[in-house]
């Protein structure tokens, strides 16, 4: 696998790629499975690295499940 | 008439769980979204809104923004609950990266709009801003175990993936803050991710 093919998709695990280019990483990744395995390896990576964010000082408000609920129900 | 159920009490449940049951409440929860049963929106909801919300006001730090972003991470997974593919991880994993991408995406475009009423004033935008951005990052990781794996880095592989991900600037912003070029801080945040791989390794909650 060529390192840039490899560059692109970590920093696609990031979501550091304007989209122009995310759109051809994401290709790229659909017919080339080792670059799929190390992007979902580096992807796991950024999750864990997303635990990182500071705990929000006030969490959610309560009425945020209505909108939620209210736009996904809404028949 | 809509019902909308009432809010689900909270429950941090994907640090109480091993992986083994994790992933299978995940695979039951996805399986319940595609038979579209609106309670499976409501069990994720309740088990993962906060860290959703968290990465949102992590990225945007603006409660309003990160209640938008948070709303439609939910709404995408009810839409399309297939995205989440349980054999690439989790969905805590799943989610809060789709909060970062969305939340990403929202700064970069006030960013772009504030840069452009910046030039349109001829006062471009001061780069001083970024002296000490590492440490202020860092000061705001809360998690020790991330904060010790970053520390492992060097320095160079360290800022390169913090102010791409924690503070949500493209590679191509991160290369021009750093006066290097672009393919060099790819290569530093590919080499950089994959020591931490290493480091966070099996333990990893988001290694499914």
């Amino acid at each position: 696998m060529r390192h840039d093919a490899a560059d692109a998709a970590a920093a696609h695990a990031l979501n550091a790629l304007p989209p122009d280019e995310a759109d051809r990483v994401d290709a790229a990744i659909s017919s080339n499975r080792r670059l799929a395995a190390n992007y979902d390896a580096f992807r796991r990576v950024a999750a864990t690295l997303a635990d990182g964010f500071p705990e929000a000082a006030v969490a959610a408000p309560g009425d945020l499940w209505d909108r939620i609920a209210g736009e996904a129900f809404a028949r | 008439m809509t019902l909308i159920a009432p809010a689900p009490p909270h429950i941090d449940r994907d640090n109480l769980l091993d992986r083994t049951e994790r992933s299978t409440i995940d695979r039951q929860i996805r399986e319940r979204l595609i038979a579209r049963e609106d309670a499976a929106l409501a069990d994720a909801y309740r088990q993962h809104r906060d860290r959703v919300y968290r990465v949102a006001l992590g990225i945007l730090r603006r409660a309003d923004l990160a209640e938008d972003v948070t709303q439609r991470v939910f709404v995408r997974l009810w839409q399309r609950p297939e995205r989440f593919d349980p054999s690439r991880g989790t969905l805590g994993g799943f989610l809060q990266l789709d909060a970062h991408g969305r939340a990403v995406d929202l700064l970069r475009s006030e960013r772009a709009r504030v840069e452009r009423e910046l030039r349109e004033h001829r006062l471009a935008p001061s780069s001083d801003g970024q002296v000490g951005i590492e440490e202020e990052v860092m000061r705001r990781i809360s998690s020790e175990r991330v904060r010790d794996a970053l520390s492992a880095l060097t320095d160079d592989q360290r800022t390169s993936i913090m102010l791409a991900f924690f503070e949500g600037h493209s590679y191509r912003k991160v290369a021009e803050l750093l006066g290097q070029p672009e393919g060099t801080v790819k290569s530093r945040i590919r080499i950089g991710l994959a020591r931490l791989k290493e480091l966070l390794g099996e333990a990893t909650p988001g290694l499914a």
